[in-house]
């Protein structure tokens, strides 16, 4: 009678769940999966949030029928931490998914900012930009096509610069965006300082890209390293007990 | 079941072994080892490759013999270490390719600045960088400039954009286009500029595949020091059991000397890095 009632207020608070999924989408959302989402250009929020609260709301259902079929509570236990797990990963991916993406920008962001300043030796910053559209990266293809186009209509435009890209929230891009804005603004006199500043900022930035790519593989073949140590610690263990069970067959 | 296990561990190094060199290359001159070395060389016609193999094949002997191993055990060790050997030499042959491009390179473009910066005219400056570089870059430049005879529309530097499409080469390639367009006045900052990046270049993969090259190094030495501790582990237990008949310990030590084999080949996998960082060549090729 007693597993009768807890079964049935399981069951109960299980359809509440059901019955108020908004709210659980609403409570498992993160504050930067609306903005990762848009970046990365997936589906709504919404349908993105529904998704993973039914699929998580599925999985919990296992958890009341390992209840019913009088499993321990361990297994029930951990149906639900791997509910909770599967509204969780799709957001953990997503920010995977940026972070790559951001990576890649700060590769490629000042590699393209280099060809720009050869292109402003001779050009114009909006003839430059437009110029270096056929090299740029593809990550920023779409919205270097849109800079341009705006700023072909308004050129003194500050806030077209700053918000070049700005999704990404770098603080390195945002400078240089800057600086060209000043570059394109300034006299001739302080142009070439301007684009002076430019070169030896975009020159660090690289030298820094470089070295940090650089260091992730030196670190990473590093461990290889650890190979022959532990070898040779599981040799040492696999004869110990050998030796041990010889030992003990003799007495 | 040990000799299943034995097998498995046996197939599985030469078939990774197999993804790397073919092995039917081993009775076969070989293009990559070709490429560096000339059309007269191949995998066991230089007389270090010989050297090589017999270093190692002495090391193997020693090693079953050292460590009690039985005949079985010793035959899949001997025939994995000898399908290991074009492996080692390939690696070796790949860090001297990679060496040579990225040296020649950066030669050319050193030079091909300098030359420029005088004649201000890219046809002169590769006539001039031509006697600078190797053979093979040198017929590359003579067939560029013949290219640029037939047709002037074509870019000086495409045959260096078409060996790698590096982002320094193609900045070069569009100052050169904007220089031979508009003059050189004002663009010196510039020149400064692609020579510095050009150093720094330089540099920076010096330094890092000196780096490699230092833990590649400590890996070996790591498995040196390994199988002096296990010679010591194999001396104590010889006393106690009878180890040449000891089913577990030759198992045990098979699979420690794969290991050890199979750490070495990564070890010298580093050796063929390219200096040229796969992620600074231009995207949209």
């Amino acid at each position: 009678m007693e597993r009768l009632i807890y079964m049935l207020i399981v069951t109960v608070i299980y359809a509440l769940l059901w019955m108020n999924k908004k709210t659980l989408e609403k409570l498992f959302l993160e504050k930067e999966t609306p903005l990762l989402l848009h970046i990365l250009e997936r589906e709504e929020v919404s349908e993105f949030s529904s998704k993973r609260v039914t699929k998580g709301l599925w999985v919990m259902g296992l958890s009341l029928l390992s209840l019913a079929l009088n499993q321990s509570t361990f297994v029930s236990l951990s149906w639900i931490v791997i509910a909770i797990l599967m509204i969780k990963w799709p957001a953990l991916v997503l920010k995977q998914l940026y972070q790559k993406r951001l990576n890649q920008l700060k590769i490629e962001f000042p590699i393209w900012l280099r060809q720009l300043q050869i292109l402003l030796q001779h050009n114009t910053v909006v003839q430059s930009l437009r110029l270096s559209q056929s090299h740029a990266p593809q990550l920023f293809k779409v919205a270097l096509r849109d800079l341009v186009v705006q700023l072909e209509m308004t050129p003194h435009d500050l806030s077209l610069y700053t918000n070049f890209l700005q999704e990404y929230q770098s603080i390195e891009v945002q400078r240089a965006m800057k600086l060209l804005y000043r570059y394109n603004r300034v006299g001739s006199q302080d142009a070439t300082r301007q684009l002076a500043r430019l070169i030896q900022a975009t020159t660090k930035w690289l030298r820094d890209q470089r070295f940090n790519q650089q260091s992730t593989t030196i670190s990473l073949v590093g461990w290889w390293g650890m190979l022959p140590l532990l070898g040779v610690g599981g040799l040492f263990l696999v004869m110990m007990v050998q030796t041990i069970m010889t030992l003990l067959e003799r007495r | 079941m040990y000799l299943g296990i034995t097998m498995l561990v046996g197939v599985a190094i030469i078939v990774y072994i197999n993804q790397h060199v073919k092995i039917p290359m081993l009775f076969k001159r070989c293009k990559t080892v070709n490429s560096i070395y000339g059309p007269s060389y191949g995998y066991f016609s230089r007389k270090e490759s010989w050297i090589q193999m017999l270093f190692l094949l002495v090391i193997l002997v020693l090693m079953g013999y050292l460590f009690k191993l039985s005949y079985e055990y010793s035959v899949v060790l001997y025939v994995m270490g000898l399908c290991a050997m074009p492996l080692f030499l390939h690696y070796q042959a790949r860090a001297y390719y990679h060496a040579y491009k990225f040296n020649q390179i950066t030669t050319f473009l050193q030079h091909f600045l300098a030359h420029f910066k005088i004649y201000h005219q890219s046809y002169h400056a590769l006539m001039d960088v031509k006697n600078v570089v190797d053979e093979e870059y040198a017929i590359l430049i003579e067939k560029a400039l013949e290219e640029l005879n037939q047709d002037a529309s074509k870019h000086p530097l495409q045959f260096l954009y078409e060996i790698s499409p590096h982002f320094i080469i193609v900045n070069i390639m569009s100052w050169i286009e904007h220089v031979e367009r508009h003059g050189v006045e004002e663009s010196y900052e510039t020149l400064d500029m692609l020579e510095n990046d050009i150093d720094d270049w330089i540099e920076d993969e010096t330094i890092y595949i000196k780096n490699l090259h230092s833990i590649k190094n400590k890996i070996v030495i790591l498995v040196g020091l390994s199988l002096i501790i296990a010679m010591f582990n194999q001396h104590m237990l010889s006393s106690f059991m009878d180890l040449s008949s000891n089913n577990v310990y030759q198992l045990s030590i098979f699979v420690f000397i794969s290991v050890l084999l199979l750490t070495t080949i990564k070890a010298y996998e580093l050796l063929n890095t390219s200096w040229i960082l796969k992620s600074e060549c231009l995207w949209n090729d």
